[in-house]
């Protein structure tokens, strides 16, 4: 049998390949499958080549000409863009019935390129709340000493002095504060078990940074670092 | 022959129907207007990635997509 095959230009081992053919034909027939074969049939050519590579496409709203970020998922994935094409204010909304993945995301793309105010005078943002700030996370000595909340139209070079914060502390809340203003990034320190002026600087460290939006946070794209003398600069990655 | 798509849990329900039998676009607007009853939202595909909503049965529609009503995630 071996040898036959053999003669006409076969081999055993080929059979693999069409095994996982088989399997990649059974997987496509699965709810989620169809769901993103009908999606990417009703994106643009730009929409579904941005998919392909990058699991996201940006749409533009019908009624603002903003720009929004879909990503997968079936909650709080999709974003505003700003003119720098960071990711801004999260929002979110479903159709009702427990879609999937790529059903939920097709439904967003037609809503807001077709009728953006309305389904945004129905989806949840963050942007109420916090202004789609940063959640910072500063470390001393291996312990928290503070949340700090910038604004995410904060650009990109912009200094938060954190010996400065801690003069002006004692605003402490337990939610992120109100904050418009472009020039004051950080606006408050939320927790400071203790002043940070008695602690080497050198020692401050950046713990974790979180886009807060609604729900848990997401993974951010952009990043700080300290400048060595108790400076954060805010940089984008 | 044209389709209607409609999401549902299940996956996505498809309609096919000839637009140039009289009866069969009936039963299409008679769909069409059993799924705008209970508020889904109704878009066509004009061409590619170009998506028009609309509130009245299309019979030139090639291809309708149906999506449930949207709320607040």
């Amino acid at each position: 049998m071996t040898r036959r095959l053999q003669r006409i230009g076969l081999s055993l081992h080929r059979s693999v390949p069409i095994g996982r053919f088989y399997h990649a034909a059974k997987a496509e027939k699965t709810i989620q499958a169809c769901a993103l074969r009908l999606l990417r049939s009703w994106l643009s050519p730009e929409q579904r080549a941005e998919f392909d590579t990058r699991g996201y496409f940006d749409v533009v709203g019908c009624d603002s000409g903003k720009r929004y970020r879909i990503r997968q998922g079936t909650s709080g994935n999709f974003n505003e863009l700003d003119e720098y094409g960071r990711l801004g204010t999260g929002w979110c909304f479903v159709p009702l019935g427990g879609l999937v993945e790529g059903d939920v995301m097709l439904a967003r793309k037609i809503a807001l390129e077709t009728d953006e105010e309305r389904a945004l005078s129905i989806a949840n943002t963050s942007r109420d709340r916090f202004g789609g700030a940063y959640q910072v996370v500063v470390q001393q000595r291996g312990e928290v000493w503070a949340h700090v909340f910038i604004p995410a139209k904060s650009r990109s070079g912009q200094s938060i002095n954190l010996q400065a914060l801690s003069a002006g502390r004692g605003n402490c809340g337990s939610t992120p504060p109100r904050q418009s203003s472009q020039s004051a990034l950080c606006s408050e320190i939320q927790s400071a078990p203790s002043g940070p002026d008695d602690w080497p600087r050198s020692q401050w460290r950046l713990g974790a940074m979180f886009h807060y939006g609604h729900g848990s946070g997401h993974k951010s794209e952009r990043c700080l670092r300290f400048d060595g003398s108790g400076v954060l600069l805010l940089k984008d990655s | 022959m044209a389709i209607q798509i409609v999401m549902d849990h299940s996956g996505d329900s498809q309609h096919f129907f000839d637009e140039s039998n009289a009866e069969a676009l009936a039963e299409a607007e008679k769909r069409f207007l059993q799924f705008a009853f209970k508020g889904y939202t109704a878009a066509v595909r004009k061409g590619p990635g170009e998506i028009t909503r609309i509130t009245a049965f299309d019979p030139t529609a090639e291809e309708t997509l149906f999506f449930p009503r949207l709320v607040g995630g």
